[in-house]
């Protein structure tokens, strides 16, 4: 008995199409009998016996594709079962690797997407990113691109942007607290004797602002007055202004931000995002409490210790401040 | 130190690692009494005899295979082979015989042989005479390929190829050979795959191969009066390439240029550049300029030739826009 | 073990020989038509006197180059048939690591120096090989096998005249079966196959290559020539492949006719006309070569299911022997 296979003829064949068999099922053969015709690679060729009985089990039709390797047929001493049982799964398939489909993976976004593409040395676009530079700003100036790691030179003496994500020196605080009474008499007092109406947050950005002054020698203070339901309003030097009247605003970028928590149940905020100095002024009873957040990049201890000193004052003793 | 020719050199490394290895034969055109046309293996009949300074017919193929089956079999050949260009002739014995045959055999077949041959163009020898083929058989895993920068290098890599148990193939440039550099006299192994910092500097990076690290030596002279520092490395021998030199410098640098003498596209300098763009893409201030010679055959004409290959003055021309920051072809 | 082949013991190696062979490729045809066997495979079956007679004149350490059609020869140099399959099969005991496979074994230890799947590619090592052993003061023989198809590269005239020039025990062997792949010989060699080695000034002759004792015959006489310095030798082996160029060449009637091939098969194997000139002189019997037939056979078929069950290398291996270790 010898097994009839579906030969492997040419280089990287995983199956041959059997054109037809040249012997019916119980036929006899002798060896070098021509069995059937296979297709590979574009030709046909004949396949002979190689041995001698009767052709049975055969296991394959005229125009089938067959892995090679697999048996279609036995030649065996008898001319018993000449058709085979249903074919066995075929063996040269189970060796065959299953790859996995890809992953469909969703595109990815343009990395893009703001308009032109700016040009820099790889080493430039790192430096930058280590330091939270944007190469954007040396762009929105017009320099000329590509960008080299010399160019950097330039967008450190930049200020930074607003909004930008800025690697921040250590977050220092400053707390005092003083006595509500002098405010709340003043603004009793501005009511009554000049029928003047003052906001808490007024009297709070006008004396932080004067106080800034004071501590920090800055020429122009801009006061950025949070406003968690709205739009901070920046207000460019209010203690230059008269609390009767109202104040500019500027869309310049602002000098530290102002939360006014003494309407709410707030009493100080200690977010540690020092963007910007950052003041929150609270009340605690009889109380204010003033909270101040700052890095060594806005100013020194000393300045810092002098702005708060002098805020406190002025909100204890208001006439002072205006005088 | 004494100062000897680079085709001194060669004969001496010769000479030295043949009195010390009786397996070491020399076959080739011409090595015999006429010592080559370049005069290299002048004297080693007399010394070693025509048994192992062999003369052959002219017949690159046969001859290299004939050292690729001696070396199989105990011996230790050193080919030469006149002309570079002639690496064509004998590439499948070369790269389907000896580069493959230990891999083949899993480990147990070795093939130490060493091919020198030479490269370089400017020596008006036309297309045929002049081209640097040592890309070519870099590309083909199993042999090892170094290219002298002087003679003291073409002393100390052939000694060390000699001892290497791979197909080495050596390219020297044949205007080099009456070069004269400071060579020890007796033992100088240089290892494979360790390059050599000829220069230190901060601004740029010039690797240089064979007589392209003198190009890049003058280059940084002319850069260094203009106040640009440049650093020059020879890697020595291209398979095994010694990158962690190569991006060390790059790195602190920022900026490289590599020049080599074989035609720019696909070559040495394509490579180099490539690698260093994946090992040290985060560290470089400006792209890898590529300074090959001319994809263009070799022409005869001195006036065309001389513009065909790499030159101090291009060089210094090409670090001085990297260093202003300008783009190339853009 | 090299003297003159006259007592039964040799001739019932030579014979065992042969017959190792014909298992050998019968199993490897079988393996690789059933899709067990990666790549492709050239037969030497019909050629068996020709590897046989001319190995059975060498020592072990004696060289031989070979050809694509290589297992053969690899068998006559005394190689074992496990470690010859897992080769076929890219398997980590081959003698290759699995690296080489059917084209490019080489079994170092007992001096083949190698199949070549270049034709004519091993005539230049070989002649190296025989330059080495003259040079080094060995007394070692090369022989090269080669097909009459590589008698049209160029190589085997340069080497030719180099080992002639410098009087090396070489030995080219020219096994000439009558197909250059798939042309006649004469459609692609003009003029005498000897007569190229004769123009160079080296010894050629003719032999019949399906009689393994004229082959043997003439092989002791030219390797003994070869250590004493007289070679080097050509010798034309007139033989017949009984597969195509390879294992999927079989429809081959456009260049070889049938009645050609039953010609060779019926009245020119070289083993039945052995076994029939051994028991003809009375030195076996029929049953004793049956039994040498059978034992073979089982042998080859339990190499073939050692090395289908032996391992693949560690993907680890794949860059290892790139490059040989240099103390």
């Amino acid at each position: 008995m010898a097994d009839v296979i579906m030969p492997a003829l040419g280089m990287a064949q995983d199956t041959g199409k059997l054109v037809q068999w040249m012997k019916a099922p119980g036929d006899a053969i002798s060896t070098g009998d021509v069995l059937f015709e296979v297709e590979t690679d574009k030709s046909v060729m004949e396949v002979e016996a190689q041995a001698d009985g009767f052709l049975t089990q055969v296991s394959a039709s005229d125009g089938e594709d067959v892995p090679v390797g697999q048996v279609i047929a036995v030649i065996s001493a008898t001319a018993e079962n000449p058709v085979a049982a249903p074919a066995p799964p075929p063996v040269a398939q189970a060796v065959t690797e299953v790859v996995a489909a890809p992953t469909p993976t969703a595109p990815a976004p343009d990395a893009v997407t703001t308009g032109g593409r700016i040009l820099a040395s790889p080493k430039a676009r790192r430096l930058a990113a280590q330091e939270g530079l944007d190469l954007g700003q040396l762009a929105a100036t017009g320099a000329p691109m590509p960008y080299h790691v010399s160019d950097l030179a330039t967008l450190r003496e930049m200020p930074a942007a607003a909004g930008q994500t800025v690697v921040m020196a250590a977050t220092k605080q400053i707390m005092a607290r003083c006595q509500r009474s002098g405010s709340r008499d003043f603004m009793e007092w501005m009511q009554a004797d000049g029928a003047i109406t003052v906001t808490t947050s007024a009297m709070f950005a006008s004396f932080a602002s004067g106080a800034f002054r004071a501590a920090t020698e800055t020429p122009t203070v801009v006061v950025q007055v949070a406003d968690p339901d709205g739009t901070d309003i920046f207000l460019r030097n209010p203690d230059f202004t008269r609390l009767s009247a109202p104040v500019s605003e500027t869309d310049e970028d602002a000098t530290f931000v102002l939360h006014d928590l003494s309407d709410s149940f707030l009493t100080s905020l200690r977010l540690g995002d020092t963007a910007l100095p950052t003041l929150s002024l609270g009340s605690d009873g009889d109380s204010y409490l003033i909270t101040f957040e700052f890095s060594s990049e806005h100013m020194d201890d000393a300045q810092g210790i002098a702005f708060v000193s002098g805020l406190a004052r002025r909100l204890a003793d208001p006439l002072h401040h205006l005088v | 130190m004494r100062q000897i020719t680079l085709s001194t050199a060669v004969n001496e490394a010769i000479a030295e690692e043949m009195r010390r290895d009786e397996t070491i034969f020399l076959i080739g055109e011409d090595v015999a009494e006429a010592g080559t046309p370049f005069k290299i293996t002048s004297g080693l009949v007399e010394e070693f005899g025509t048994d192992r300074v062999i003369d052959t017919p002219i017949a690159e193929p046969g001859f290299m295979g004939i050292a690729v089956g001696a070396a199989m079999t105990g011996s230790r050949p050193i080919v030469d082979l006149m002309f570079g260009d002639f690496i064509f002739l004998i590439m499948d014995q070369l790269c389907n015989q000896a580069a493959k045959t230990h891999y083949m055999s899993g480990g147990k077949l070795n093939v130490p042989l060493v091919l020198r041959t030479n490269m370089g163009a400017t020596r008006r020898s036309a297309a045929q005479h002049s081209q640097s083929l040592h890309a070519i058989v870099a590309h083909i895993p199993g042999l090892k390929i170094a290219m002298p920068s002087s003679a003291f290098e073409a002393k100390g890599l052939l000694k060390t190829a000699i001892r290497d148990n791979n197909p080495v193939v050596i390219f020297e440039d044949k205007l080099m050979y009456q070069d004269k550099a400071d060579v020890p006299e007796g033992e100088l192994l240089i290892p494979f795959g360790v390059a050599n910092v000829k220069r230190e500097g901060s601004d740029i990076t010039l690797v240089g191969t064979s007589s392209m690290v003198q190009v890049a030596e003058k280059a940084a002279e002319i850069l260094a009066a203009e106040g640009i520092s440049a650093e020059v490395i020879d890697p020595r021998t291209i398979v095994p390439l010694d990158m962690d030199t190569i991006n060390a410098s790059v790195r602190k640098t920022s900026r490289c240029i590599v020049i080599d003498e074989g035609h720019q596209s696909f070559g040495v300098t394509s490579e180099i550049a490539s690698r260093l763009m994946e090992e040290s893409f985060y560290h470089l201030d400006g792209p890898v300029i590529r300074m090959g010679a001319m994809d263009v055959p070799i022409p005869f004409s001195p006036a065309l030739e001389d513009i065909t290959v790499p030159t101090p003055e291009g060089v210094a021309a090409n670090a001085r826009k990297l260093m202003a920051g300008e783009m190339f072809n853009g | 073990m090299t003297d003159a082949k006259t007592n039964t013991e040799d001739y019932l190696r030579m014979y065992r020989q042969m017959v190792r062979i014909r298992s050998f490729e019968d199993q490897a045809n079988q393996l690789y038509l059933s899709a067990k066997m990666p790549g492709l495979t050239h037969m030497y079956s019909g050629e068996e006197a020709v590897a046989v007679g001319i190995c059975e004149a060498l020592k072990v350490t004696d060289k031989i180059t070979s050809t694509h059609r290589g297992h053969g020869h690899c068998v006559a140099k005394g190689a074992d048939f496990k470690q010859m399959f897992c080769e076929l099969l890219g398997k980590e005991e081959g003698y290759c690591r699995g690296k080489g496979g059917s084209m490019h074994i080489a079994d170092q230890s007992n001096g083949n120096l190698g199949a070549n799947a270049i034709v004519g590619g091993s005539m230049g090592i070989a002649t190296g090989s025989a330059l080495s052993a003259k040079r080094l003061g060995r007394d070692d023989v090369t022989v090269c096998f080669f097909g009459d198809g590589a008698t049209a590269q160029g190589l085997l005239y340069e080497v030719m005249n180099m080992a002639a020039l410098w009087s090396l025990p070489v030995i080219y062997a020219c096994e000439n079966n009558g197909y250059s792949e798939y042309t006649r010989t004469d459609e692609i060699a003009a003029g005498s196959i000897v007569g190229r080695a004769e123009a160079f000034g080296i010894e050629a002759f003719k032999v019949d290559g399906q009689d393994v004792l004229a082959v043997n015959d003439l092989a002791q006489t030219l390797v003994a020539r070869c250590r004493k310095g007289e070679g080097p030798f050509f010798i034309e082996l007139e033989t017949y492949r009984y597969h195509g160029h390879h294992v999927g060449d079989i429809n081959r009637e456009y260049y070889r006719p049938k009645d050609e091939e039953k010609e060779w098969h019926t009245n020119r194997d070289p083993i039945t006309n052995f076994a029939k000139w051994l028991t003809a002189e009375g030195i076996v019997d029929q049953a004793e070569l049956d039994t040498i037939q059978t034992e073979i056979k089982t042998d080859a078929a339990s190499a073939v299911a050692y090395a289908l069950d032996a391992k693949y290398p560690d993907v680890s291996e794949v860059d290892m022997h790139v490059f040989a270790e240099t103390p």
